[in-house]
């Protein structure tokens, strides 16, 4: 897998270079807006990161000029401006998603995974925190390798909770998933499947978090 | 407003040019009327004496040897008068009296012939004016000398009287010139005062106002003044506008080196085989390299928060409610990373308030940052939306705020001291009450009701009801 990255600040672009180097991706590194218009179109690139505020071109002329060559890889655009304008410019231009600077690595990391794995049309089946496992397919989850016993509820708010991990989803939402628009559901209904589940979790690196108000998040202990 | 060392006031300056001379011109009035009302006093009761002795005189005549007087009652009648001045005449022939008062003194000197002349002296201790004539009768060879005489009260409270009245004048005078300056100045400087309370108003507006003050109206005086003053108002904006901009600038230029930074030291942490010193000293940089990029963003969101309001700022409304559930949330993972519990208590479900839904996610974001950076573990932070005044707030129960601090928090850079070692930009608040200027919104800090922490409340306006606006429509 090939990895693109136009950065034309080189210090940068010699920390990333080693980032996904050590991912094992074969990295090539270009500098100017032009070169990477020419590049990309030669070579047969997983994903592209591309840095907005280039020297010789404008970043989204860049992004313009690639797909109207009709190259369809994956592209994260780099900004050291956060108005969503830019933003929103940038994914009308074709971009895939959008980072500003500066980022954590591991954010960058995953996002850069993300786009690959969605370019090659196989986006990871599997969810993984902590000890815990879900796999997309089957809806089959472990705790290391004890296969959990989940009734089809439960099976619902893990799979609802862990699509959006680390982030609060509000108990209405959860109930709709859970429970469907139509069905007349009893006020603690909800709770009660989440203390079963709770108890399902213990020791598994994992938890569900309430928070009075806003709803429920899965999150790693 | 204390003004020291000042110049006088206009109306000082004014009193002085005008009242002094005119004082003097009163005085010189005064001086002049004294004068000429003594001499159309004496010069009126003189003629009338003179009339007296002229008809006394009129009558004298030789009768068989004997020298007649015919004291005619008008005569004398001429000078009686409401103050009783008191009348006496002597008729002298070669210096003896022939009738009347002896002790009226008779002129020594030689009196020019039928001409009157006038005198002053006293009669017994009173002052007294005469008149004299010195007579020929046909026979005599000796001019026969008449004297009429009156004391000089009724003159004197004529006299008395006119200048009394002259003083009244002048007082009079010296009054309305001193009214009509302090009105005329006062009149000619309400221009001023309405052009100084246009100034207060733009500074006691959160957002400054640079626009040019109106020069409509403005007196033709101060308008080189008020020409210069706004020329200084412009040149303030530009400056102002500059260093904002430069704070902005700035702040994205330094992304890029900062990223740089944060990417390597990144790496390094991940592959540093050194010793625990070098991973110490990593773990120093990488926490000062987050620190940095805190404020970096916190300076561009103060710098965006008190940007001057255009045209992008539509005035509109947004669900408060929604808002500010959808900011706590996305809050809800740090605060977990920091053993903090949040909670959210509303007791609507929808408010529309007034405003933009970005501004106002923002501010509650600054409070939530806020509560949880200088929270302690295991705390816990309460944010509640309270209908009734369209109230956000946001407690917690941490270190607090006192009292004395509830202002200066609001200062940029300012930091409590009890917070010294948590990593902060001190620009929360400061972006908080601009965000807060923008929407119109009220920022405050209180006293939870546990009386442990700080709670923080936000006033938002709330959106005037459908049914009145479309009353007022109609």
């Amino acid at each position: 897998m090939r990895l693109l990255i136009v950065e034309d600040d080189a210090a940068l672009a010699r920390g990333l270079f080693k980032v996904f180097r050590e991912e094992g991706l074969a990295v090539d590194h270009v500098s100017t807006g032009q070169e990477a218009v020419e590049v990309v179109r030669m070579e047969p690139y997983s994903a592209v990161i591309l840095d907005l505020g280039l020297p010789d071109m404008d970043g989204l002329s860049v992004l313009r000029s690639i797909r109207q060559a009709h190259v369809l890889v994956p592209i994260l655009i780099l900004t050291a401006r956060d108005g969503t304008m830019d933003r929103v410019e940038g994914l009308n231009q074709g971009a895939d998603d959008y980072l500003s600077k500066p980022f954590a690595i591991e954010e960058l990391e995953a996002r850069v995974r993300a786009l690959i794995r969605r370019g090659r049309g196989n986006p990871d089946p599997v969810f993984s925190l902590g000890a815990f496992r879900l796999e997309g397919a089957t809806g089959a989850a472990y705790v290391g390798e004890e296969l959990l016993d989940l009734t089809p509820r439960e099976r619902a708010v893990i799979e609802t909770l862990a699509a959006k991990h680390g982030s609060v989803v509000p108990k209405s939402r959860l109930t709709a998933n859970v429970f469907g628009y139509d069905e007349a559901v009893m006020p603690n209904a909800l709770e009660v499947h989440i203390a079963r589940l709770r108890r399902k979790l213990e020791n598994s690196g994992v938890e569900i978090v309430t928070l009075r108000g806003l709803g429920y998040m899965l999150r790693a202990t | 407003m204390i003004f020291t060392n000042h110049q006088p006031s206009l109306k000082t300056r004014l009193l002085l040019t005008l009242l002094l001379p005119l004082c003097g011109l009163l005085v010189g009035l005064g001086l002049a009327g004294t004068w000429l009302v003594h001499r159309m006093v004496e010069g009126a009761s003189d003629r009338v004496l003179s009339g007296s002795l002229q008809a006394i005189s009129e009558t004298l005549a030789m009768q068989g040897g004997f020298l007649t007087i015919d004291l005619p009652p008008s005569a004398l009648g001429m000078l009686e008068n409401a103050d009783r001045d008191n009348v006496y005449y002597s008729v002298s022939y070669r210096g003896k009296l022939v009738t009347g008062y002896s002790e009226l003194p008779v002129t020594g000197d030689a009196l020019p012939l039928e001409e009157i002349t006038f005198r002053d002296s006293t009669f017994r201790g009173l002052p007294i004016r005469i008149a004299s004539e010195a007579r020929l009768v046909p026979q005599l060879d000796s001019p026969v000398i008449v004297q009429v005489a009156e004391t000089v009260n009724n003159r004197k409270t004529l006299a008395n009287r006119m200048l009394l009245a002259l003083l009244a004048g002048e007082l009079f005078l010296l009054g309305m010139v001193a009214t009509l300056v302090f009105r005329a100045v006062r009149w000619g400087l309400q221009p001023l005062s309405i052009l100084r309370n246009e100034v207060e108003a733009r500074n006691n507006e959160p957002d400054m106002d640079f626009a040019p003050l109106p020069l409509s109206m403005v007196p033709v005086e101060a308008l080189p003044f008020v020409s210069a003053f706004n020329g200084l108002l412009d040149h303030v904006e530009t400056a102002f506008q500059t260093l904002r901009r430069f704070t902005s600038d700035a702040s994205h230029q330094l992304r890029a080196p900062l990223t740089v930074v944060r990417t390597h030291v990144e790496l390094l942490m991940r592959h540093a085989s050194g010793s625990p010193e070098l991973h110490g000293a990593l773990a120093d940089v990488y926490q000062a390299v987050k620190a940095l990029q805190h404020l970096m963003s916190q300076l561009i969101s103060l710098a965006k928060a008190e940007r001057p309001v255009d045209e992008n700022d539509e005035v509109g409304s947004f669900d408060l409610v929604e808002c500010t559930a959808a900011t706590a949330r996305s809050y809800a993972a740090r605060a977990l990373d920091h053993d903090i519990t949040i909670s959210f208590e509303a007791n609507t479900e929808h408010l529309m308030v007034m405003g933009h839904h970005i501004f106002a996610g923002e501010m509650i974001a600054n409070l939530l940052d806020n509560a949880i950076r200088y929270g302690n573990r295991g705390g816990h932070i309460t944010i509640r939306v309270l209908e009734d005044s369209s109230i956000v707030e946001v407690e917690d129960d941490g270190p607090g705020v006192s009292v004395e601090d509830r202002e200066r928090v609001f200062e940029r850079f300012y930091r409590l001291p009890h917070s010294a070692d948590r990593e902060g930009s001190g620009l929360g608040l400061s972006i908080v009450q601009a965000l807060g200027w923008r929407l119109g919104a009220a920022v405050s800090l209180e006293t939870p009701k546990t009386g442990k922490g700080v709670k923080a409340v936000v006033r938002f306006r709330s959106r005037p009801p459908v049914a009145k606006a479309n009353a007022s429509a109609a």
